[in-house]
């Protein structure tokens, strides 16, 4: 394959490269996508999960821009849950469990039939450059292949190494290789290189397990597709998780071990996530706990496979099997494989821009948990920004750059080259000043016009989202200028659906403002009973939050003045007069984009930030 | 705005002690150039001189190179001083006149006067203080009285900075234990019950209402205590104001409405400053002149903190007043004119009826204190001024916290509405979003107060307090 041109080349196929190398084939891209295994492209190496609470936002968010993750997820799912249900609409999240063999086998076939797209099945040794621009990769073969841009979504396998008590394994999951040669290589070219570390439960054998001492835990009645193209009927036959607890008798075990284990001798050096602690962690930390609740989640309908959900474990196999069997229903447990502790590299997030695009060597984007995250959501969105900006910055155009409230795909990756992260990042909706805003509701009218701006987004599903939210605005017109008059028929349907009586004219949509009183209610009072629940839904909710947006937006009014206040790129940060000299350091650094983004800086106070508007003043600059 | 920058620059000089008071005087320069200039007007100072000592030297007329003063000159270098830059300190002899030489002639060699509060600003700008502190220090600048000092100063060690501290630590952990139940809900965390978060709310809300009600007590040291003595013509409240302040402020006469407009002067009683204010007599009148200085009176009684109503002791009548006008001030009954009573066995029994109709008539939380005064005896002053002792004894404990900035009452009151509101949302069961919202921009509003950002500290916090994790 020497000398073959490409617009885009994709390394990695995970959930980031996959979103990545589809993307840029779609936007027209003449896009390549090397894996080490074709068949496991999109895997899921952990939990058999897709969505959550932020995470199930992004999904909802990559569908309405074009992405493909929600679909296949709607598609694979086995088992449906709307997180905090019972609460607000902003807060509740969709998640999916899928069969992991179902979803990597759709996208594996997806890939290799679709347009624009060629895969290789290959390992790559490093990267091509030409000063400070990247055109392409050779690979072990040494043989080099040519492209414009070149997107690395490696996930957790550079210098990937896998812990097992005092085992150490070369690899970024159970079965697959490492990848060695990128990092030494950006690393001496000066990219800052660190360790992370995650872990992943053991995979218990389904017919070992004693069922009946746990307790099934089923999913919703009602299914919510991810996706505004899936079908709101489920594809797969519907399974339950099973819920049981660890014990005192565990955690002596866990307790009597933890010399053996990696990440109490100091074998691993990287930071593991603090929402995601190992079980030797929670044991530790929280010793007045007596028990710690654990899912057992099959894997697959077709599968023996069961995920251990919250027994991440580093421990040595025997130990790891000791402890499991005190568990009830897991007497008698088999493993398939043992639980583990992966370290790889990562690259320190704020050497990217908000392109994606890293500040040292144009042309050269990263994705996913390169980047520092964690999760299958935040890394195909991250795939999906890569791609996308690579294929427009080919096409010459603007690229695409999320606010923090248009998107919580926008606060991750602001986030991320902003604050940089020291853990492995994950959504949480408390990450968003936004909260209020970003619900899942309003995906439309926040990102279909910007998913057709970019092209991402095919004009015909365009148009029938154009209608769903042309629908919507009609509806909440509607209810502006429908005024109820109290007369004597009117209160009395007013007390009949519980809620108090009118003492002046009042509009539907005031009335709709009352907790008690939802869209359906208003059919007494001549609302057209055929609107969809897809405009009924978000109208009402939009109705319901309105007080509290507004309140949200005038909080951070201030904030949005600040990310209005542009920072040229080429400042020079020693000429401001009133910053300190880690100041200086850290702002020649990451370089913000805005005033906003240099004050979400840690360590750039405000006092900085006063010095520095002044200074741009002072340069007429804002 | 280039000008507003290049002024950063400069090195600028002020009397940093108060005008025309006192033995000795400070003037202060600071900026790049502080040495330099100095040393244009004292050309003797030891050519090496080291930071915080202090150095004898004679300060000259840049020209005529005539002895203007003997100085002690103190050297702060840059990054060891108040502002973070090159401090000299000049401690000369306090008179007018040689304060304002020595002021003029560093303009003359290069320095610019220091806006107000500017020394302040520049520490601010340096990181050498949070932005509490830097308020403090500008109402250090400002304080005139000897308590508002001490306040500030307090301040300054970082009381008020600990008080906010612990709020803010609270809050985030309410905010910790409602965002895990948002973010975390699967995972068995055992987040606080309601009820224990509306403990620790409600101990919140109380620490930002002791911080809201000590603004008045801190307005109180910063502005004075204002007093007024209100009462119908002729009773003699122009005497007793000008014997109070012992001098001649008002014209006193036996002609009822002698007193048109507002005549007032300030006393310094227990280290507050007191303003007594003595007003038009209130009667209905036709003249338009004492109606303006009536309708004075009524503005100088809805600005002030203490009034004393006046009654003549001969024939002792309330006057006139709006109940509504007295909510919230501290009352006194004056029985003036004692001088003119013969019989004073039932003086005492006679005042604390007229006091107890004055509750009544005038709607008032307690009886008002009577004081039995003579203005032309000049007797019973000793109790007037021990009802003001009292009273801001009461009002203000020593050892409480007080809030003296306006942003910072603003701040707070903000604080107070979003608990306010977080705790009515809890007790209505409603879904901890909104409640969570009202927590975060309570903190917001915290760290505005101690001049630093909102950086997930919520979060933080979360993983502090509970086992997560799958």
């Amino acid at each position: 394959m020497n000398k073959l041109d490409f617009d885009i080349i994709v390394v990695g196929g995970g959930h980031a490269g996959l979103e990545a190398c589809t993307v840029s084939a779609r936007l027209g891209m003449k896009t390549l996508l090397i894996t080490n295994d074709i068949s496991k492209v999109s895997y899921m190496s952990c939990n058999p999960s897709i969505g959550g609470l932020g995470k199930g936002h992004m999904v909802k968010d990559l569908d309405v821009l074009g992405g493909l993750m929600g679909q296949v997820a709607d598609y694979s799912c086995i088992q449906f849950k709307r997180l905090n249900s019972r609460k607000g609409p902003a807060v509740r999240g969709s998640r999916a469990q899928c069969d992991k063999n179902i979803y990597s086998n759709y996208m594996s076939n997806l890939v290799q039939n679709y347009e624009n797209l060629s895969t290789l099945e290959a390992e790559v040794k490093s990267l091509l450059f030409s000063s400070d621009s990247c055109f392409g990769v050779t690979l072990f073969d040494g043989s080099e292949v040519l492209a414009k841009s070149v997107i690395i979504c490696t996930g957790t396998f550079m210098r990937g190494v896998m812990h097992i008590g005092d085992k150490r394994i070369d690899g970024g999951r159970v079965g697959d290789k490492a990848t060695l040669g990128i990092s030494t290589q950006l690393s001496s070219l000066g990219f800052t290189v660190n360790r992370l570390k995650t872990g992943t439960p053991p995979r218990l054998k389904s017919s070992s397990i004693d069922w009946s001492k746990t307790d099934p835990q089923s999913g919703d009645d009602k299914f919510v597709p991810f996706s505004f193209k899936s079908s709101s009927e489920l594809r797969l036959p519907q399974i339950d998780c099973h819920l049981t607890y660890t014990n005192e008798k565990t955690h002596d075990i866990i307790r009597k071990n933890l010399d053996k284990s990696p990440m109490y001798t100091g074998a691993i050096e990287g930071i593991g996530p603090r929402y995601c602690p190992s079980i030797e962690d929670k044991i530790t930390r929280f010793s007045d706990k007596n028990r710690h609740q654990t899912f057992l989640e099959p894997e697959g309908l077709n599968t023996e496979y069961v995920y251990l959900q919250g027994i991440s474990t580093s421990l040595p196999e025997s130990v790891q099997i000791e402890f499991l069997k005190t568990i009830p229903g897991l007497e008698n447990v088999e493993l398939f494989s043992p639980g583990y502790a992966v370290e790889y590299d990562f690259f320190n997030p704020q050497q990217v821009l908000h392109t994606l695009e890293t500040r040292k060597i144009s042309n050269l984007f990263f994705a996913g948990q390169i980047n520092g995250t964690s999760g299958y959501e935040e890394a195909a969105v991250q795939g999906f920004v890569a791609g996308t900006n690579a294929s427009l910055k080919i096409l010459n155009k603007d690229p695409l750059i999320l606010r923090r409230d248009e998107s919580y795909i926008g606060v991750l990756i602001d986030d991320l080259v902003t604050k940089g992260t020291k853990e492995p990042y994950r959504m949480m909706t408390s990450r968003a000043e936004h909260r209020l805003h970003l619900r899942e509701d309003n995906a439309f009218e926040r990102l279909a016009n910007i998913g057709q701006r970019i092209g991402s987004l095919n004009n015909q599903d365009y148009e029938s989202i154009q209608k769903i939210v042309l629908d919507r605005q009609e509806l909440l017109r509607l209810l502006e200028t429908t005024k109820l008059v109290p007369n004597k028929e009117i209160q009395r349907t007013l007390e009949k659906i519980g809620t108090k009586v009118l003492l002046k004219p009042q509009s539907l949509k005031e009335l709709l403002r009352r907790t008690e009183v939802s869209c359906n209610d208003l059919i007494h009072f001549g609302l057209d009973s055929n609107y969809e629940n897809i405009v009924l839904g978000p109208v009402e909710v939009h109705v319901k939050y309105e007080g509290y947006i507004k309140r949200e937006m005038e909080l951070i009014k201030s904030s949005s003045r600040l990310e209005g206040l542009k920072i040229p790129t080429d400042t020079p940060y020693v000429d401001v007069a009133g910053l300190s000299r880690e100041e200086v350091e850290k702002l020649t650094e990451i370089r913000p984009i805005s005033i906003g983004q240099a004050g979400r800086i840690s360590g750039v106070n405000p006092s900085a930030i006063k010095a520095l508007v002044v200074y741009l003043k002072s340069q007429k600059i804002v | 705005m280039q000008a507003l920058l290049d002024k950063d620059q400069d090195t600028v000089c002020a009397l940093s002690t108060a005008q025309g008071k006192g033995g000795i005087a400070v003037i202060r320069v600071s900026g790049a150039n502080a040495l330099a200039f100095v040393r244009k007007l004292a050309p003797a100072l030891a050519s090496e001189i080291h930071t915080h000592r202090v150095y004898l030297s004679k300060i000259v007329d840049p020209h005529s190179r005539l002895v203007t003063d003997e100085v002690l000159i103190t050297f702060f270098e840059k990054g060891k001083s108040f502002t973070g830059e090159e401090i000299i300190e000049i401690s000369c002899h306090g008179s007018n006149f040689i304060t304002q030489k020595i002021v003029n002639d560093l303009i003359e060699v290069g320095c610019r006067h220091a806006d107000k509060g500017e020394f302040t600003y520049r520490a601010f700008m340096n990181n050498k203080i949070d932005l509490i502190q830097a308020e403090s220090v500008l109402n250090v600048i400002e304080s005139q009285s000897h308590r508002s000092s001490t306040q500030a100063l307090r301040q300054l060690q970082g009381e008020l900075s600990l008080e906010i501290h612990k709020l803010e630590e609270d809050l985030l952990l309410t905010g910790a234990h409602l965002e895990a139940q948002i973010d975390f809900v699967e995972q068995d965390l055992e987040p606080q019950e309601e009820t224990a978060l509306l403990v620790r709310l409600r101990s919140s809300r109380e620490t930002v209402g002791r911080l809201l009600a000590s603004y008045s007590k801190g307005r109180l040291l910063k502005e004075g205590l204002q007093a007024v003595f209100l009462g119908n013509p002729n009773v003699g409240k122009s005497s007793l104001l000008n014997t109070a302040l012992g001098e001649e402020r008002a014209i006193v006469t036996n002609i009822a409405g002698t007193t048109r407009d507002v005549v007032s002067g300030a006393k310094l009683i227990s280290g507050v400053d007191v303003c007594f204010s003595d007003t038009a007599g209130l009667r209905s009148s036709e003249n338009p002149i004492e109606q303006m200085g009536i309708a004075r009176s009524f503005d100088a009684v809805s600005k002030a903190d203490v009034i004393f109503i006046v009654v003549d002791a001969t024939q002792p009548e309330l006057p006139k007043i709006e109940s509504s006008l007295l909510i919230n001030k501290k009352v006194f009954l004056i029985f003036n004119k004692l001088d003119l009573i013969d019989d004073r066995n039932n003086t005492e029994k006679d005042s604390l009826k007229v006091a107890s109709q004055a509750q009544k008539v005038f709607c008032l939380e307690e009886q008002p204190l009577p004081l039995l005064m003579s203005a032309s005896e000049k007797s019973g002053f000793d109790l007037l001024e021990k009802a003001i002792v009292e009273y801001i004894n009461n009002d203000f404990n020593e050892n409480s916290m007080a809030i003296v900035s306006s942003r910072q009452f603003e701040s707070l009151s903000d604080i107070a509405k979003n608990i306010d509101e977080a705790i009515l949302l809890l007790k209505k069961k409603e879904s901890p979003e909104f409640s969570a919202f009202e927590i975060k921009s309570a903190v917001i509003s915290v760290h505005r107060l101690l001049g630093k950002e909102y950086d997930d500290q919520i979060m933080d916090k979360v993983f502090s307090e509970f086992c997560l994790g799958k």
